[in-house]
């Protein structure tokens, strides 16, 4: 599959009235054609800060994209003005954001809202603005669509909502769609009915999708890979797969650990990853994980790890994955997911010979 | 929206009666009487002219004809104007303070509404700092000290514009500045701030994210939805505005309604002075109601209500 | 076999540096940076903020000048000297700023000093009765910022408790405040004031008083919209489920949020207080003379405007100065006490 969209040590900082924040800190990933790729992280991650200024929306002041590129259609995006990103805006690149009740403006109607899009990168107007407007009404699942076009946002539920956001943001076909969050704001049943509707528009359109969230479930349901980020930086890629059944940094033990499962054992405290993350403002020498890493070593204090090439899909920025770092042995849930699912893997067979490496 | 109305017209009318009712009381016990100044009369004399406008009747029965008098229109006479009818004077003198009002609110509103406008888009720069000094300024510098500074200098010193009286349109110039700067900095700071909440509303991000262009985003999007809540001052403003007519037309001696009161407040007038409130107050009043009927119409979301 | 790569790429370290480190648990929790309490990251906001601090800085020198402008000239506001009327301001070692005793009379500026033969120096001139501008015009500001504080505080109290008694107990009782303010708030302001002031004997409880009638309201909304806030936001909710009383609650929890807002409100308040006293003493409602206050003088020197400037002009600037300074202050408070503004 060809790449659509590749971001370089994208690099983002804030200048606040306390200091610089230095939000994103050297991200590097690759969005390949038609494939869901999930960029997951607790909040303050830096993940909503990514998704932003790959559309350039961070505002300037206060924030900057002080390092990096992000190469799309043969152009690097950070380099273009904003006159030239307004016409990859809506167009190439489309955004969803998370609450539905703000994302709409409150004093124009359904169709204008949609309409502005179409008027703006299609030249479509008059009836044929109205006749696309119905079709992507329908496309998102809005009943008696006809109805909506008068009417206002708040004569509408949040997933009603959230359908004409997904709706606006497909107006023009985009080739990559990115949804922030997209249903954190929603109720659960609410919250499966918009992901169904995602994943048959992507049948449908073969749009690139990278979604952001903080919720496994929606990962391990929607993507085909999968990005783990802390801090400002990305710490494993990889298949939605090897991600969930052969996770190689403790920051991704944390995370899956610590989903609670049907199957677990209710005598034992659910594992929570202790303390909190780094102040961005002062960025931590060495790996930023490593206080409330339980399997730090030295090194881990005094530099950053880099990306370790796991397979050809698969890396992690850990230095356990060094040659000259010890055996570990993963928490207990991580191997009972690897032996359970995926016994053939290497790293379950690994964790059968007694440890990692 | 058709209920809502109904009871804001109900309170209208309410506390116009109330502040009638108030006015009549407060004058009662004026002390003075209108005769004040006629120290020639002798005490028979002076209870011959107060009987003739019944001002000898007990407070009960004076109330009772001053409420029904009103309901007919009637404001009764004006002690010092030889007895002509309040209604008259009141008539006489709305144009030039009607015209005056009008004039100044809507080049106060058009001027804060670009300041405003401009300074939260350039928000953090020097036209920004600029334009909120300039409405710092409008805000604290009163009315009667800026039309005295405009007067003297632009009037009488460099004799650009004419200083006072009301005979042309150009007459009507340095009043309606001066009574438009506190106008045009209240609209400016609040339209403002109102622009800087917006834009950092999602629905903002939203718009750039479908690949606006500024313009689009700013008219469209931005200024629309701080309009709404700037509606909301107008109210306080038509108050602030009547008050201001109060000096201006002092100072620049414009034959209008405040001019009317003024001077008949320092006359005893009690009529007058009782007629002209009423009056200003009824305007006030119904300026407050046109504000409500205009913010429902205005903002969908109280025109069609109906949230789910 | 990707191992194998790795290891011909990887650069090799001191093994030492692939100890693991005892995990301390508690290192994690350690919070970074110094957490300030609400007050403390105010006042860090409202330093950073010059024109609030310079505001601050002014308010406090005209105050001082206020109290002790007098005696530093060693004049009173009240004695009436004709014979040294209408002496324009000289300051010794100011005369180039304009402060030099010369007025234009007709066409030529003349030393009025010397022709009334003055041998003492007034700072700020004299007005129409001789008296000493300085002194009567510190003397006013003293007045003027007296009415104004004391208005804008009564209306505070009157507020705070109207607002939030409302807002406290909701409900019927908050429902039947909220009416009578509406219809109170119908009524001009000024109109009030006005006929107010007809009644009584012209003076400063007068105004303060005539000032405060419907001045509270705007306190009593915001205060009210604060604690309606508040009361339905879950840390009361916590208190009270751990047991707090309602004196407690009002005391501890909700006041202490709502101080910002009302700081605020007073700030504003006290400008738009002085302005009114200068208002009315300008249309003769006022303060009886010879009491001075910033409106009286600047009354009194609008009508020698074309001879006289000065007479205007200082208690003018005075005037401005105060308000804007209390403004910008109020604005730089607004802005430091917005918690959303902490990014």
């Amino acid at each position: 599959m060809e790449t659509i969209l590749s971001v370089r040590d994208l690099t983002v900082a804030f200048h606040t009235y306390a200091g610089t924040v230095q939000a994103v800190r050297g991200v590097s990933f690759d969005l390949k054609k038609g494939e869901t790729l999930a960029i997951v992280g607790e909040s303050g991650s830096g993940k909503s800060v990514t998704s932003k200024a790959i559309m350039r929306l961070i505002p300037n002041p206060p924030g900057e994209i002080t390092k990096g590129e992000i190469m799309f259609e043969g152009r690097d995006l950070v380099k273009l003005s904003d006159k030239e990103m307004q016409k990859v805006r809506g167009r190439d690149i489309a955004m969803i954001f998370q609450d539905p009740m703000t994302s709409l403006n409150p004093t124009m109607t359904i169709f204008k809202q949609i309409a502005e899009g179409l008027k703006r990168h299609q030249g479509l107007t008059g009836d044929a603005a109205k006749k696309r407007t119905l079709e992507l009404l329908t496309l998102v699942g809005i009943p008696n669509p006809e109805a909506r076009l008068k009417q206002y946002p708040h004569q509408l539920s949040g997933g009603m909502r959230q359908r004409i956001v997904i709706a606006i943001a497909l107006a023009c076909n985009p080739k990559v769609l990115i949804a922030d969050e997209p249903t954190t704001a929603l109720d659960v049943t609410i919250q499966a009915q918009i992901l169904e509707l995602l994943k048959d528009i992507q049948q449908k359109t073969g749009t690139a999708i990278i979604f952001i969230t903080h919720d496994l479930g929606v990962v391990a349901n929607m993507a085909d890979r999968v990005a783990v980020m802390y801090a400002g930086k990305l710490i494993e890629k990889g298949t939605v797969d090897e991600i969930f059944y052969e996770p190689r940094h403790p920051y991704t033990w944390g995370l899956l650990g610590s989903m609670p499962r049907p199957s677990d054992d209710r005598s034992q405290d659910l594992p929570a990853i202790p303390g909190t993350p780094p102040n961005l403002l002062h960025p931590p020498v060495g790996d930023a994980y490593a206080p409330r890493n339980q399997y730090a070593m030295k090194i881990d204090f005094e530099k950053e790890p880099p990306f370790f090439p796991i397979t050809d899909t698969h890396e992690a920025a850990t230095w356990l994955l060094h040659p000259q770092a010890p055996y570990v042995e993963p928490p207990v849930a991580i191997r009972d997911l690897a032996l359970k699912y995926r016994p053939d893997s290497t790293f379950a067979k690994s964790l059968l010979k007694g440890g990692l490496k | 929206m058709g209920r809502y109305l109904a009871q804001r017209l109900v309170y209208g009318v309410l506390t116009f009666l109330l502040i009638a009712s108030f006015t009549f009381f407060l004058m009662d016990l004026l002390p003075g009487s209108p005769f004040q100044n006629q120290e020639k009369l002798s005490p028979e004399q002076l209870d011959i002219l107060r009987d003739k406008y019944n001002l000898n009747d007990p407070l009960p029965q004076r109330y009772a004809a001053y409420m029904v008098n009103l309901v007919q229109g009637d404001l009764g006479v004006s002690f010092k104007y030889d007895s002509r009818p309040v209604t008259d004077l009141i008539m006489e003198r709305i144009g030039p303070s009607a015209q005056l009002g009008v004039q100044a609110l809507v080049l106060g509103v058009l001027l804060g509404l670009v300041l405003g406008v401009v300074a939260a888009l350039r928000h953090n720069t020097a036209v920004d700092y600029g334009a909120m000094f300039i409405s710092v300024l409008g805000i604290s510098v009163p009315s009667f000290v800026f039309a005295s500074l405009l007067q003297y200098y632009i009037g009488v010193k460099w004799g650009v514009l004419p200083v006072a009286f009301w005979e042309s349109p150009a007459h009507t110039i340095l009043p309606t500045v001066s009574l438009s700067l506190g106008v045009t900095a209240s609209i400016a700071r609040f339209v403002r701030t109102e622009m800087l909440e917006v834009t950092g509303q999602d629905y903002v991000t939203l718009a750039k994210a479908k690949g606006l262009d500024g313009q689009s985003i700013t008219w469209k999007h931005m200024v629309r939805n701080a309009l709404i809540p700037a509606i909301t001052i107008l109210g306080p403003m038509t108050a602030a505005l009547i008050t201001g007519t109060f000096v201006i037309e002092k100072i620049f001696a414009v034959p209008g309604l405040g001019e009317l009161f003024v001077s008949s407040i320092t006359q005893n007038d009690y009529t007058v002075i009782m007629g002209t409130t009423l009056f200003f107050s009824a305007v006030f009043i119904f300026m407050i109601l046109l504000v409500d009927i205009l913010y429902g119409v205005v903002d969908p979301r109280i025109r069609l209500g109906g949230s789910k | 076999m990707a191992e194998q790569n790795s290891n011909a790429k990887a650069e090799q370290f001191d093994s030492s540096l692939f100890q693991p480190v005892e995990f301390n648990e508690q290192a994690g929790e350690r919070i970074a940076g110094k957490s300030l309490n609400f007050w403390q990251d105010a006042w860090t906001r409202l330093r950073k903020n010059k024109a609030a601090i310079l505001s601050l800085v002014i308010i406090v020198i005209i105050a001082l000048l206020s109290l002790f402008g007098p005696m530093l000239s060693g004049r009173d506001a009240y004695t009436q000297t004709i014979t040294q009327a209408k002496l324009p301001p000289k300051i010794t070692g100011l005369e180039w700023a304009g402060f030099d005793g010369m007025a234009t009379l007709g066409e030529k500026p003349i030393d009025f000093y010397e022709t009334k033969q003055v041998k003492d120096t007034f700072w700020f001139g004299t007005d129409h009765l001789g008296r000493d501008l300085w002194s009567r015009i510190w003397e006013g500001t003293r007045i003027s910022l007296f009415i104004g504080l004391v208005a804008a505080i009564i209306d505070v109290l009157v507020g705070v408790t109207y607002g939030g008694i409302s807002a406290y107990y909701g409900g019927r009782v908050d429902n039947i405040m909220q009416r009578i303010a509406e219809i109170l708030t119908g009524i001009p302001n000024l109109i009030l004031i006005i006929l107010f002031i007809l009644i009584l004997e012209p003076g400063i409880t007068t105004i303060i008083l005539a000032m405060t009638i419907t001045g509270w309201i705007g306190m009593s909304r915001l205060v009210r919209g604060q604690i309606l806030k508040l009361k339905n936001q879950e840390f009361v909710l916590a208190a009270r489920t751990l047991g707090a009383s309602s004196a407690r609650l009002v005391f501890k929890h909700l006041i202490p949020n709502t101080l910002g807002t009302i700081i605020i409100s007073l700030m504003f308040t006290i400008p738009g207080a002085i302005f009114f006293e200068a208002f009315l003493s300008f249309i003769g409602l006022g303060l009886a003379p010879p009491q001075p206050s910033l409106g009286t003088l600047i009354n009194e020197g609008y009508k020698e405007l074309k001879t006289f400037p000065y007479l205007l002009v200082i208690p003018s600037t005075i005037l401005v100065l105060v308000m804007i300074s209390f403004n910008m202050l109020a604005d730089g408070l607004r802005d430091a006490f917005d918690p959303r503004l902490r990014r």
